[in-house]
């Protein structure tokens, strides 16, 4: 990012957002309106967004560096996004979902996605 | 965090971020339901074991799920609504698990108080698996025991007859010496 004054505008829905999230430093994160949890390719939080933390009731310094599918997101530990993260060394797709935020089911709109040769994996959790 | 709490004891704040804690991270799926089926508490693990049956649904109710997966459990919960304690001892059902699997989840239901009903749900996948590869075992031991021997290959005969080379019953041998 050269500009690091201009506000991070991102939309859930964009076909360009990955390319975008690709470039935005993780101390600029919590400017994204949708849920982000940015994860490295064992699965580690390395980034966790206010929006995020405000729904789930976790604290982010109580989730980085925790295994996201072991530790934080424990509902999503099967083949439908775990495995697809394993699986995919590229990914972007959308999947209706439920979150256990602060212990209520909580529809969820994911959307997973990795680039080829990025260390960084994401999940944008939107609600629906 | 109020820090009026006595020292080595933790303040409620962070108690109850423990106690989410534990529940999240509790590999038992677990539910909080009414009497009708309406989800107040859910855990992870029971999102993940369930997520195949719930599909693009909202989890808001239980009894639709049950209703694909195991139909008497909601007669048991929604009928006799008194009654308090475990409510069934545990029924197994199937779910798909992966693409081409499914796994096997034991479900039972308590109430624990009027109104409050807790659902949980257990993996019992590796059992099931084991159960499995004990029978695959047993029926091949058995084809093998069935197999005619080769000439040559199995234990001298005895002129008795018996199997066991140079014995026979007590009775043969008496009347042999005799």
């Amino acid at each position: 990012m050269t500009n690091s004054a201009a506000s991070v505008c991102l939309i859930f829905d964009d076909p360009g957002l990955l390319e975008n999230l690709e470039t935005i430093p993780l101390d600029r994160i919590d400017e994204i309106g949708f849920g982000l949890i940015v994860i490295n390719r064992s699965g580690e939080v390395t980034g966790y967004n206010a929006s995020e933390s405000k729904r789930s009731g976790l604290a982010v310094e109580r989730v980085l560096g925790r295994n996201f599918f072991v530790d934080v997101g424990p509902c999503t530990n099967n083949y439908l996004v775990a495995q697809r993260f394993l699986d995919c060394d590229e990914l972007d797709e959308q999947l209706d979902y439920v979150f256990t935020f602060r212990m209520a089911p909580t529809p969820v709109r994911l959307r997973m996605l990795a680039r080829a040769g990025s260390p960084r994996q994401y999940l944008a959790v939107r609600s629906r | 965090m109020s820090g009026d709490a006595p020292p080595g004891r933790r303040d409620d704040a962070q108690e109850l971020q423990d106690l989410r804690q534990f529940f999240y991270q509790c590999p038992v799926g677990l539910f909080e339901i009414d009497d009708d089926g309406l989800v107040y508490k859910v855990n992870p693990a029971a999102v993940a074991m369930l997520a195949p049956a719930i599909g693009s649904g909202d989890l808001a109710k239980l009894f639709p799920i049950l209703d694909q997966l195991a139909p008497q459990m909601i007669s048991v919960i929604s009928q006799d609504r008194a009654r308090m304690g475990p409510l069934a001892a545990g029924e197994r059902i199937l779910i798909p698990a992966e693409a081409h699997g499914v796994s096997s989840l034991e479900i039972r239901a308590v109430r624990v108080a009027a109104g409050r009903v807790m659902v949980v749900l257990l993996d019992v996948s590796a059992e099931r698996r084991l159960a499995a590869e004990g029978d695959r075992l047993f029926v091949r031991k058995r084809r093998l025991m069935r197999r005619p021997l080769r000439p040559g290959t199995g234990p001298k005969q005895s002129p008795s007859g018996s199997g066991r080379p140079g014995t026979g019953c007590r009775r043969c041998r008496r009347s042999r010496l005799a």
